[in-house]
């Protein structure tokens, strides 16, 4: 039998309880220690907003990190002596993600306190102070490359190639900044409105393309009464603008966030 | 829309850092619920992004926006009660993006009737 569910006066406590950094441990149980520092990682990526992790093994502490935009921001501590005094040079300073080496000694320090299989007792809670939420820290794939996991990070270029590849079913065409049109399907034709509303978006003086830094697309969807979904994308010939079915928005968006993370 | 109406439902979508509710024309944060407690700054660039998207004097304002890319996905629902507010989310990579447009609908249409 099953329980009955939360009211939502329940509910709505645990969603205060959760808001508050008061979110339950994770446990995991590692067959490696390379198994670990990915999972460790893979938490890390969900910190979107400013947390403390702390690592344990169920009983003494391996690790505590700051995090935030998904994104490494400082290795607190470790719970070794002999461990703290070996990476005291990366320990309690904020990470670069510019620097190779900052992500070198974070694999190193890393694969020191997570050498084995082990289980895994993952905490967050809230930073005192927030702090760093763009652009500062290391991503877990420039850890995960210093460390041999992954290949090195694609260039941007090859990555929105990744993307019109996986998606060449839902795709329309690709429409650059000079009004230059990339048909995905010969048969489409791009009707005036749209193209009007490409030329505004890419072109004009706080177009909506002044928002997207490298790394990001901008999709949009339910413009006026267009079918399509545009995802507007900057590429190293300039800025442009995928045009898509609009159902396909959110898969695309997806697809992006869950390509290798660039620098 | 109450704090409770944001709580509730970001404990429904997975991988949902932040929702709050915002007036793009006064580019105000209206409610806001997190995973954890912010500094003001957060919630302002938010409602920022959400301002320059929906601004009212744009030609094209979209009815739903997702900024994609190695720092999440932020996404923003425009109501289609008062365009001039917006839902804005922030989720972390592996979110399920599909669920979160139909549930933020849904939440506006049960507030324009209730």
């Amino acid at each position: 039998m099953c329980a009955p569910p939360p009211s939502p006066d329940l509910q709505t406590a645990l969603a205060r309880t959760a808001a508050f950094g008061l979110s339950p441990e994770v446990r995991f149980a590692a067959q490696s220690g390379e198994e670990a520092i990915v999972f460790l990682l893979d938490q890390v990526k969900t910190c979107q907003l400013p947390r403390r992790v702390t690592v344990t093994d169920g009983q003494a502490e391996n690790l505590v990190a700051d995090a935030a935009g998904g994104r490494l921001l400082r290795l607190v501590s470790v719970g070794d002596t002999a461990q703290a005094h070996a990476f005291s040079d990366v320990l309690g300073r904020p990470l670069n993600a510019r620097s190779d080496s900052d992500a070198d000694q974070v694999a190193a320090c890393l694969r020191a306190v997570l050498p084995d299989a082990t289980t895994l007792v993952v905490t967050t809670a809230r930073l005192d102070s927030a702090e760093g939420h763009t652009g500062a820290g290391l991503a877990p794939a420039q850890v995960l490359q210093a460390l041999g996991f992954v290949p090195a990070d694609p260039d941007p270029a090859a990555k929105l190639d990744d993307l019109i590849c996986a998606a060449e079913d839902v795709l329309i065409a690709l429409y650059t900044g000079r009004g230059e049109t990339r048909l995905f399907r010969p048969e489409a034709a791009l009707p005036d409105p749209l193209l009007a509303c490409l030329a505004r978006l890419l072109a004009e003086p706080g177009g909506l393309i002044d928002l997207v830094t490298p790394g990001d697309i901008l999709f949009l969807t339910g413009i006026s009464d267009l079918p399509h979904g545009i995802g507007l994308v900057r590429t190293p010939d300039g800025p442009a603008a995928l045009i898509f079915d609009a159902e396909a928005g959110v898969d695309l968006a997806a697809f992006w966030a869950e390509l290798p993370l660039a620098p | 829309m109450t704090r409770d109406d944001l709580a509730t439902l970001r404990s429904t979508l997975a991988a949902c850092e932040m929702l709050q509710l915002v007036d793009v024309a006064a580019r105000t944060v209206l409610i806001a619920d997190s995973a954890v407690k912010l500094g003001q700054e957060h919630h302002d660039a938010l409602c920022t992004q959400a301002a320059a998207i929906f601004a009212p004097a744009r030609a094209d304002p979209p009815g739903c926006a997702m900024m994609a890319g190695p720092m999440g996905t932020r996404v923003f629902v425009a109501s289609p009660v008062d365009p001039g507010e917006v839902l804005c989310g922030v989720f972390a990579p592996g979110a399920e993006l599909s669920a979160v447009e139909p549930a933020v609908r849904a939440l506006f249409a049960r507030r324009a009737e209730a």
